[in-house]
């Protein structure tokens, strides 16, 4: 009987292992659209941060190693993106670079969930003759998202992962009405505006 | 005695009808009435415009931004209809004028290194030269001899008591900014409106959004330009009807023309009119006034021949006075664009406005030949010489709420995609009308100045 139940355990527990790797290869279907578009084969969930570009030395080069963060393939990203795991209060994050033009530029926002991969923001589009890139892109509120930047250019694909923890708003109020004072600081050196400067019905429209 | 009060009536009277004669003999004869020789004794002291030094006044302000620094909206921009515009343009320009002259001059460093927490920004209509800005502020100090020339200034109010009020200026003809800070209590009441004015800008929250070309390091400008972000709702009208005031198909209305005159001349009950085919005549003292059945008014003032070179500093204080006294009678909304200087003269061009958007001519379809601004001015010897501007009538419409969805990337693609490659940095890029031809409609359009020329980009509504 012992041996029985031991028995059964360690096939449940086999198979439970066993299926992890299974289901956390699955992706929704379009994230799969996404990552065809761009050639790429799936997206490793073992890995939190990558890049890939054909251009590097063997392709792959991981968070660890020395490299330029704001060029991703021909894209160089000049706002919005200057770390790769970052936590911000906003949801809406504008991202602009400089690029060639003609290139496919995609976002990509999606979560990993037990079952896979779930895609939360899709956009795609191509560098006009300026080459800017311009996009606006929603998180999610409270939650760890990852952010995979692809750039498509001559039949080559590069990408980075980002992480992107959104937090609260509430959490931002509250640390900015958080007041610091010093030691030697005393309760009036807070600025106030003396009523008589100001009119009384201050309207100020755009 | 009797005989000399007599002979003193008789010549007395000899001289009253002659000058009765002369006075109804000029009336007659000549085209215009002048005004009473009283008028002139009276009016001509307190013709000559004085130039007043101002607090830095002569700069004029092109954009006014608001630091918000959420992530999507950067800037605020405050527009120059707007109720506080005025105060806050005022305590801005004074603030840089009091620290450019008794603040101190930390030192060149590069635009990366500025320390801008919330902060405010006033870009200008073109760039002031070191000498012209030096002269302009009344600054004597060497330190400045560093700003070759300028179009932007970055200050960063001080929001305790005590601590110290940031400058940074930057520079035109280099990567540098330069770095100016004095301590808050020699700018207590400007430090306290600023503070105020852009705590309350940033609570308003509202839709007008900005970003920074230098912010966002957009490869095609080589200064600070505000430019606004696509998705967010304005105020616009899809299209503008404009008509000439006081003329009907190509007819002067010669009666009702005379409104027109009036802001001109100190009393408009003497002023002659002349009546023409195609336009009117006003003339009294030294001040001519034409108009035009094209609906162009020209104003000209007899000018002494200059004695000394007319700076533009002299300039925009004078055509200031001047705008405030009497133009403003007939413009509702214009905006500095642009001057040429030679050795006497200084002339300032202007676009109009509507609804805080510039209106722009087109310099390939000009309504009158030779004006390629609505607003021209001219001044020599410190005073305003001759006047040039397109009156227009504008029929009212409610304005609509749109949706403006034309990123800058669109308009630059495009520039880029009719033009070729851009040999030169993108000088100035805004949104404004394009006034093309009266009988059709303006539309709202990128505009993008390049090398001299001025490309437009018409605007899709939703």
């Amino acid at each position: 009987m012992k041996r029985w139940i031991r028995k059964t355990l360690m096939t449940l527990t086999l198979l439970f292992v066993m299926s992890v790797p299974l289901q956390a290869s699955e992706v929704d279907d379009n994230t799969e659209a996404f990552l065809s578009v761009f050639e790429l084969e799936a997206i490793d969930l073992d890995f939190h941060l990558e890049a890939f570009d054909p251009e590097m030395d063997g392709g792959y080069h991981d968070h660890g190693a020395e490299v330029d963060l704001s060029y991703i393939g021909r894209l160089k990203v000049t706002r919005g993106l200057d770390y790769q795991q970052f936590a911000t209060f906003t949801c809406e994050r504008s991202i602009a670079g400089n690029g060639v033009e003609g290139a496919l530029v995609g976002a990509l926002v999606y979560e990993k969930r037990e079952k896979g991969i779930v895609s939360a923001h899709i956009s795609m589009s191509t560098l006009g003759a300026s080459g800017l890139y311009s996009e606006t892109i929603d998180f999610a509120e409270n939650t760890c998202q990852y952010l995979m930047m692809a750039v498509r250019t001559g039949g080559h694909t590069s990408y980075r992962v980002y992480e992107v923890t959104t937090k609260e708003a509430a959490t931002k109020e509250f640390l900015e009405n958080l007041e610091v004072r010093f030691m030697n600081e005393k309760e009036d050196d807070v600025v106030t505006v003396p009523k008589v400067l100001l009119p009384a019905t201050t309207k100020i429209e755009f | 005695m009797r005989y000399i009060a007599d002979f003193i009536k008789g010549i007395l009277l000899v001289v009253l009808i002659a000058t009765s004669i002369y006075q109804t003999g000029k009336l007659w004869f000549e085209e215009t009435s002048d005004r009473n020789f009283f008028y002139d004794i009276l009016a001509r002291k307190t013709e000559r415009v004085q130039v007043i030094s101002t607090d830095g006044r002569f700069i004029k302000a092109d954009q006014v931004g608001v630091y918000v620094g959420t992530d999507d909206v950067q800037y605020t921009v405050i527009g120059s209809g707007a109720t506080a515009y005025r105060s806050i343009e005022d305590a801005l320009l004074k603030s840089i004028a009091t620290i450019l002259n008794s603040g101190t001059y930390v030192g060149p460093i590069k635009d990366a290194d500025m320390d801008l927490k919330e902060h405010l920004v006033l870009t200008t209509p073109f760039a002031y030269e070191g000498e012209e800005l030096k002269k302009g502020l009344g600054v004597t100090t060497s330190e400045m001899d560093a700003i070759a020339s300028t179009r932007a200034f970055f200050l960063v109010p001080a929001l305790k008591e005590g601590s110290a009020v940031s400058l940074y200026v930057e520079s035109d003809s280099s990567d540098d900014v330069h770095f100016f800070q004095i301590n808050s209590q020699a700018l207590t009441i400007e430090n306290e409106m600023l503070t105020y004015y852009m705590q309350r800008i940033i609570e308003a929250n509202n839709n007008s959004a900005y970003i920074s070309t230098t912010d966002y390091d957009l490869s095609y400008f080589d200064r600070t330009v505000l430019l606004p972000v696509q998705n967010k709702e304005i105020r616009y009208h899809k299209e503008v009807f404009w008509r000439i005031p006081y003329v009907q198909q190509g007819q002067i209305d010669y009666e009702g023309v005379r409104a027109v005159a009036t802001p001109f001349y100190a009393n408009a009950a003497a002023v002659g009119q002349v009546d023409y085919d195609d336009s009117v005549r006003f003339r009294s003292g030294d001040i001519t006034l034409r108009y035009s059945n094209k609906g162009l008014l020209t104003y000209e003032q007899v000018v002494e021949a200059p004695t000394s070179a007319t700076t533009l500093n002299e300039a925009l204080t004078v055509a200031e006075n001047f705008g405030k006294t009497t133009l403003s009678k007939v413009l509702s909304e214009y905006y500095l664009a642009g001057y040429t200087m030679d050795d006497a003269t200084v002339t300032l061009y202007y676009n109009m406005g509507y609804n805080g958007f510039p209106i722009v001519m087109d310099d390939e379809q000009q309504l009158v030949p030779e004006v390629r601004y609505p607003l021209e001015v001219t001044i020599m010897n410190g005073m305003v010489a001759k006047v040039n501007i397109l009156l227009r009538d504008v029929e009212e419409l409610l304005p609509q709420v749109e949706v403006f969805n034309t990123p800058y990337k669109e308009a630059l693609d495009w520039l880029i995609e009719t033009n070729g490659p851009l040999t030169t940095a993108v000088d100035k890029m805004y949104l404004g009308y394009r006034w093309h031809s009266d009988s059709e409609g303006m539309k709202l359009n990128w505009i993008m100045e390049v090398g001299g020329r001025k490309y437009f980009m018409e605007v899709g509504g939703r």
